[in-house]
């Protein structure tokens, strides 16, 4: 399932996901992956996600 | 700002990590199919295949002792004992057993076939060496087999406490 509120949040902070995976030290593909739905981060990687974005992680990362 | 540097992105560790577990498979399967080659062109010699059986064992007793100074070993028997029937240090008897039984049964058909003169010999020469090898090898796999298993798991136990107490300190 795509992650549309990561994607709306990294362009909210006006961040390309290559800017995005500098930050919280991954590469591109994996925050494209994310955002596809195609790849579940680790716990460490989702916490890092949110401190960039200024979320928590239910607002990122929580299926309702 | 320096630690970012050693940031590993954890997507590409991990499909690093499954490829390296491929490659070991690889490896383990070009060895097996290198005795077996070896052994159908070269004859039983010990010593034509030895640099084969020197990298299977030695690649095991790595793996041996790593899982078990990491206590990864206690993690792998509670998962595998929580799933399974049959208990993984059980699995390590059979498997021991199996491999004597394999190798009782190669030194039974070699005897029957290269010494025996007539056919009630050949059964004869079959079943005494396969008796005497199969209690040889099995006892001699099995025992070896357990007593790593026993080793790995008691080492592993510990660190896992260590670990665990460290944990609990800190909290």
């Amino acid at each position: 399932m795509k992650n549309i509120r990561l994607k709306m949040a990294r362009i909210e902070h006006d961040l390309s996901q290559g800017e995005l995976a500098e930050k919280v030290g991954v590469t591109r593909q994996t925050i494209g992956l994310i955002e596809l739905g195609k790849y579940n981060p680790t716990l460490n990687l989702c916490i890092s996600i949110c401190k960039t974005l200024n979320k928590t992680l239910d607002e990122l990362f929580w299926e309702e | 700002m320096f630690g970012k540097n050693k940031n590993v992105d954890e997507r590409v560790k991990n499909l690093q990590n499954k490829i390296y577990k491929e490659m070991y498979y690889v490896i383990i399967f070009a060895c097996l199919i290198s005795i077996l080659i070896k052994y159908m062109t070269m004859g039983v010699p010990l010593q034509n295949v030895t640099t084969e059986w020197l990298i299977l064992l030695i690649s095991s007793v790595y793996y041996f002792i790593r899982a078990a100074y990491l206590g990864v070993f206690t993690d792998e028997v509670e998962i595998h004992d929580s799933t399974s029937k049959v208990k993984l240090s059980t699995k390590y008897i059979i498997f021991g057993v199996a491999v004597g039984m394999v190798i009782a049964i190669i030194f039974g058909v070699n005897s029957a076939f290269n010494y025996a003169e007539s056919t009630q010999q050949a059964i004869y020469f079959f079943f005494l060496v396969f008796f005497v090898s199969l209690f040889m090898y099995a006892l001699f796999f099995a025992g070896f087999l357990i007593l790593i298993y026993v080793l790995a798991k008691k080492k592993s136990d510990q660190v896992v406490q260590r670990i665990l107490e460290d944990k609990d300190s800190k909290w």
